[in-house]
């Protein structure tokens, strides 16, 4: 009986603990939301018609910041008729004249959460044609962080070269220009009357460093590596092999730059240091390794190169030799340009495809190979901007059989063109993104 | 009966401790893998979870000739109903599991000139991974289809779905269940994997959510209708606004398709849960 007991009880446990089966099924990643934000534009009377143009102006910069981040922001602008509406945000922007003087008006610049009906933004500015693109690119970021919680790109800049002095001369030149983010504001940074090639950003947006090939005939004809400082317009050699001093980018710390060199008949990745010029190897290979690209962290480095016998991107561990490597690319004709998107989790890559390179991204684990231009002239050399969100490159695109523009455009990450940034300036390549 | 043998009689009180014991063990050991579920006479029941998630495995094979603009631009049309591919009832037969690491001997270098027909692309990429079973298998494909009929589910367009995604080298969602590449696409998991779908035009986060790395889940209790009996918050997030902003997607998305006889009781049980994203 005892015995019976015990297998009823068994039984009934057994029941008991029954496990409920529940099926899980994955809805996959959310789509963005987009903010619908309302500008509307106050000019009051009494004002000049060039300082009623330097509102417009400014009214426009703001408007066009914002339109850059379509994928967050569904724009709406009036001018005079304050919106009424229960959801996104309302910017106003109230022009009237400035007790500074005649060049100046007078720009208060409210945002309105309108949901929660709650002012979030507000602020005066005397403004003035020298002053306008900079403070209104600063009241855009400040209004974009409320909103957003994060940094925009709308206080950035990017380096470019061109060669708009080549112009009715027999002899290449390509120097260094700067340029806001939208294209604005550009100005020539060096002078050397010679051909300035892969300029890099310091983190703290101070250094630019660039190579340079001059317009002399010399022995060996030397590309040699510079530093200008953006503070004190000072430039400095840094670098002077024999053969290649070029691919400069910064190292995390600062104080290190990594830089392909060529002193030993075969090009190499080197870590140099600032203060001391001390070098350090960070590739060892017998293949060709050129153009490197650091992660934030300083914990990867993507390089190209010729190691499998075409021209592939690899990554490794920069703060020693040889350490980690990992191929990361497998197909394309020709791969060039491998840059690390700020956040570490992608690598953008120019490729040679159907006659003409493409811009390409993967992640940096190697997964999610993904095609980005296309149909769209030759575009190289991107350029990821501080919040990873856009890329720059430059584009070549064949008017007639003698003649090609050359200019550099901005997408948004995913491949979606914002447009050319340069037009009419040369022929503009190489862009860099400030951080 | 009476059982006389003394020896056989201790040998079966032994024999059902050791098994009281070891099924004891079994359900310690099985709590510290299933999640929390309703208490039962003061013990509590574990809940067996299984995921709905493909294992198949698309090899890059030359650089991508679609940009992403361009596929997600299909995608979209796919999913508005456009018939790119001849709608016949395929199965899978066996799904390679995705390996994390890819080693070089694991890709496949087409060298063979293809027409650049985008059409002929993707059907040519779908080739790779699906064999279509013939005979008797294939009316039972069918039949199980249409058993889920009407659901709002196109197992085709799924696998449609993980075609257009062929340029990435990762995971795919819900096809078969288990994840273990053995399970059968029962008709309950062919109906929670045609849920998706009618969920993801309303699954929108803003960016500052969207940036953060959450995850919740959704237990879902629906009507044979496909209208929301309930739904909460099954396995939170941690953060309230992205837990809300799923459970408003769950309910802006309802009716869903009607539910498939055989499974109403168990979906009106909330055998369904619904993952934000996984």
């Amino acid at each position: 009986m005892k015995m019976k007991k015990w297998l009823i009880l068994l039984c009934m446990s057994m029941q008991i603990m029954a496990a409920e089966e529940l099926t899980v099924v994955a809805v996959g990643e959310a789509e963005l939301e987009r903010e619908e934000m309302y500008f509307n534009l106050n000019i009051v009377g009494g004002l000049s018609t060039k300082n009623a143009q330097l509102g417009r102006e400014i009214f426009d910069l703001l408007v066009r910041d914002f339109s850059f981040y379509r994928s967050l922001f569904s724009i709406n602008k009036s001018e005079g008729i304050l919106i009424n509406k229960k959801s996104g945000y309302l910017v106003n922007l109230k022009i009237t004249p400035s007790k500074k003087g005649v060049t100046f008006i007078d720009v208060g610049i409210e945002c309105n959460d309108n949901q929660k009906n709650k002012l979030v933004f507000s602020e005066k500015q005397d403004v003035s044609e020298g002053n306008l693109r900079t403070l209104g690119h600063s009241v855009a970021d400040s209004i974009f962080q409320i909103i957003v919680g994060k940094k925009s790109i709308f206080d950035s800049f990017i380096v470019f070269v061109s060669d708009i002095e080549t112009r009715d001369r027999n002899f290449p030149i390509k120097e260094l220009y700067r340029m806001d983010f939208d294209g604005f504001g550009k100005k020539r940074l060096t002078f050397h009357r010679g051909t300035v090639i892969s300029p890099e950003i310091s983190k703290d947006n101070r250094y630019v460093l660039y190579s340079l090939l001059k317009n002399e005939v010399t022995k060996d004809r030397r590309v040699n590596l510079y530093m200008l400082d953006l503070l004190t317009n000072k430039t400095s050699l840094i670098s002077s092999r024999k053969g290649i001093n070029s691919g400069a980018v910064f190292m995390p710390d600062g104080k290190h730059i990594a830089l392909t060199l060529s002193h030993t008949d075969n090009a190499e990745i080197y870590a140099l240091n600032l203060e001391s010029g001390n070098l350090r190897k960070i590739t060892n290979h017998f293949a060709i390794d050129v153009d490197p690209s650091i992660s934030k962290d300083g914990t990867q480095m993507a390089f190209l190169s010729s190691r499998p016998g075409e021209a592939h991107i690899y990554t490794l561990d920069p703060r020693s030799v040889e350490k980690d490597v990992t191929r990361v690319s497998f197909v394309g004709k020709f791969n060039a340009t491998p840059r690390f998107s700020p956040d570490g989790k992608k690598i953008a890559f120019a490729s040679w495809l159907d006659e003409r390179f493409d811009i390409f991204r993967i992640d940096a684990n190697r997964k999610n190979l993904v095609r980005l231009t296309k149909d769209f002239g030759s575009n190289e050399d991107p350029t990821w901007s501080s919040d990873s969100q856009f890329i720059a490159f430059s584009s070549q695109r064949v008017i007639t059989t003698s003649k090609a523009v050359h200019n550099i455009y901005i997408m948004t990450e995913e491949g979606n063109i914002i447009g050319p940034i340069t037009n009419n300036f040369g022929m503009s390549i190489s862009p860099r993104w400030s951080n | 009966m009476v059982i006389e043998n003394k020896n056989l009689l201790s040998f079966l009180y032994l024999s059902a401790i050791l098994h009281l014991l070891l099924f004891i063990g079994m359900v310690l050991f099985s709590r510290l893998d299933f999640s929390s579920g309703s208490n039962i006479l003061g013990i509590k029941q574990p809940i067996k979870i299984s995921q709905i998630q493909s294992s198949v495995r698309i090899d890059v094979v030359a650089m991508p000739k679609e940009t992403l603009m361009e596929l997600k631009a299909i995608e979209k049309n796919l999913k508005k109903g456009e018939a790119l591919f001849k709608q016949e009832p395929v199965e899978v037969k066996k799904a390679e599991k995705v390996q994390d690491v890819i080693n070089k001997d694991d890709l496949v270098f087409d060298k063979e000139k293809k027409d650049n027909n985008l059409m002929s692309l993707l059907k040519d990429m779908s080739k790779k991974d699906i064999e279509v079973k013939k005979g008797k298998k294939e009316i039972e494909s069918k039949e199980k289809i249409k058993e889920a009929g009407g659901v709002g589910h196109n197992f085709d367009g799924e696998l449609r779905n993980l075609v257009l995604r062929g340029n990435q080298l990762s995971q795919g969602t819900g096809l078969t269940g288990g994840g273990d590449n053995s399970g059968d696409l029962t008709t309950l998991n062919l109906y929670a994997s045609g849920l998706p779908d009618h969920i993801r035009p309303y699954w929108k986060l803003p960016t500052y959510l969207k940036d953060k790395d959450y995850k919740c889940r959704i237990r879902i209790y629906l009507r044979p209708s496909g209208s929301l009996i309930k739904a909460h918050v099954f396995e939170s997030s941690g953060n309230d606004e992205y837990d809300q902003k799923a459970l408003s997607a769950v309910k802006k998305a309802e009716p869903f398709a009607n539910v498939p006889n055989d499974i109403q009781s168990r979906v009106s049980q909330g055998d369904i849960i619904l993952g934000f994203p996984l």
